[in-house]
């Protein structure tokens, strides 16, 4: 990952893992947590509301260039 | 933030496993061959495993815990009844996990040429890490 975009991985006292990219928008990131796949069993992938907040500022953006 | 995701750590790797192991500090036993696990009794038991804490360093009352690899080369715990309510038991398999769960995101983190930053919280036990390239 190049840039300002973080990896937040958080390993429970359990053992298991939950990971967050950070500061990375759009589609960019959808496949950027893959690698974490190989440690075992996916419970939870989602987008978080931040993923939908950006893409709707862009498409409202392109919207009102499209008027012009 | 824009993506998350939760993964329920298995032990895929032997390698990774050895090393957790190792970094969990409790004594192991490696067997190139399954070896039988050993009852609180002393009693020989019918499970094997390549990996075995023997069990008087889980607990007077402890059966020996072991990890026995499976057909395509991952490990599952093998944890006898009285184990599973076992709080010290639980706690050694639980480190286990931990452990290996961090020496996979270390090892996957130089292989992509990524700084890790780690804290452990006192609290929980968690283990946060950070992750930038």
């Amino acid at each position: 990952m190049a840039g300002k975009g973080s990896f937040e991985i958080t390993i429970d006292a359990e053992g298991n893992i939950a990971g967050e990219i950070k500061d990375v928008s759009g589609p960019n990131c959808e496949r950027l947590l893959d690698w974490l796949n190989a440690a075992g069993q996916v419970i939870v992938d989602r987008r978080t509301p931040d993923y939908y907040r950006r893409e709707q500022t862009v498409d409202r953006r392109q919207q009102a260039g499209g008027r012009r | 933030m824009s993506k998350y995701r939760e993964i329920k750590t298995e032990f895929r790797e032997e390698a990774l496993l050895r090393q957790a192991l190792q970094a969990s500090g409790v004594p192991f036993e490696e067997h190139a061959a399954p070896a039988h696990l050993v009852g609180y009794r002393g009693d020989e038991r019918p499970e094997t495993a390549q990996f075995i804490i023997r069990r008087h360093n889980l607990g007077s009352m402890s059966n020996d815990l072991g990890f026995a690899r499976q057909e395509g080369g991952t490990y599952a715990a093998i944890v006898s009844d009285y184990d599973q309510y076992n709080r010290q038991a639980q706690d050694r398999l639980a480190r286990v996990k931990q452990e290996y769960a961090r020496a996979f995101v270390h090892r996957e983190a130089r292989r992509r040429g990524l700084r890790v930053t780690e804290q452990r919280d006192a609290r929980t036990g968690a283990v946060h890490l950070t992750l930038r390239g």
